[in-house]
């Protein structure tokens, strides 16, 4: 998971807006691995 | 209430995530007197001006295993992309570096004009995600810039120079400094953060809770 530096920004009470459901990197781009099933299961 | 989001052309999620915070900003009646600031993030500064690989081999480096998991993330992804109305097309990606477009986009934003920067920005990730051309091309680039509302001429100087890349840098400073490390990144009233292309509900309930607290 990626993260802001918490002592800067904060999360906002009740909304899960740390968990990203879809981030990109350097490196590529992830998706939160339980939508990816979820889509296989549909 | 003012929001800026860290994000790079080539991001997908970044096409999708600052479209669902556009739309909830509207849904909540915010759109028209909010700041909305684009944040220069490039996810691959070294990237080529020109290349012959797919967007697929780009992340994945020909490994067979990873290019497995890399098509359903792009299918997933262009799933998103079609559920939002956002026309996207990966396999056509050319996976080229987008400096120039982020100093376009700065100097776009030099014109206190948000929603030419708006265009601008719409522009770029169409071609990027759909068109099948490259966003480092310069004839592309002044095409595109023109049909969003930019002059031929300055936009011409823009590119024959090195203009505007300090604003580049300086963004991602900024994200550096504050401990970012992917896009997109959503920094409400310098406060509060939203990581990522979340859930539309979860922009709209984030922007409500923001205005709740403004309006104590």
């Amino acid at each position: 998971m990626i993260k802001a530096d918490e002592s800067k920004f904060k999360t906002l009470e009740d909304i899960d807006t740390q968990e990203g459901m879809g981030i990109c990197g350097p490196d590529g781009c992830s998706i939160a691995q339980h939508k990816l099933e979820e889509k296989a299961n549909n | 209430m003012e929001i800026k989001y860290w994000s790079d052309i080539a991001c997908p999620f970044c096409y999708i995530g600052s479209n669902r915070m556009k739309r909830a900003m509207k849904e909540v009646g915010i759109y028209d007197n909010t700041r909305l600031e684009f944040k220069s993030f490039e996810l691959n500064p070294n990237a080529p001006k020109e290349t012959k690989e797919s967007y697929i081999d780009h992340f994945t480096q020909g490994n067979k295993t990873l290019e497995e998991q890399a098509k359903k993330q792009m299918a997933y992804i262009e799933s998103m992309a079609k559920d939002d109305g956002l026309p996207m097309n990966i396999n056509k990606v050319v996976p080229t570096n987008t400096v120039d477009a982020h100093r376009l986009i700065k100097f776009a934003n030099s014109k206190n004009d948000p929603s030419l920067t708006e265009n601008v920005i719409k522009r770029f990730y169409q071609i990027y995600f759909n068109d099948g051309t490259s966003i480092a091309d310069h004839d592309v680039l002044m095409k595109a810039s023109i049909e969003a509302g930019l002059d031929k001429d300055e936009v011409e100087n823009v590119l024959t120079s090195n203009k505007y890349h300090q604003e580049v840098l300086n963004d991602e400073l900024e994200a550096q400094q504050s401990g970012i490390q992917g896009a997109p990144f959503f920094v409400i009233n310098n406060k509060y953060a939203i990581n990522g292309a979340q859930p539309y509900a979860n922009f709209v309930a984030a922007l409500k809770q923001v205005q709740k607290e403004e309006n104590k």
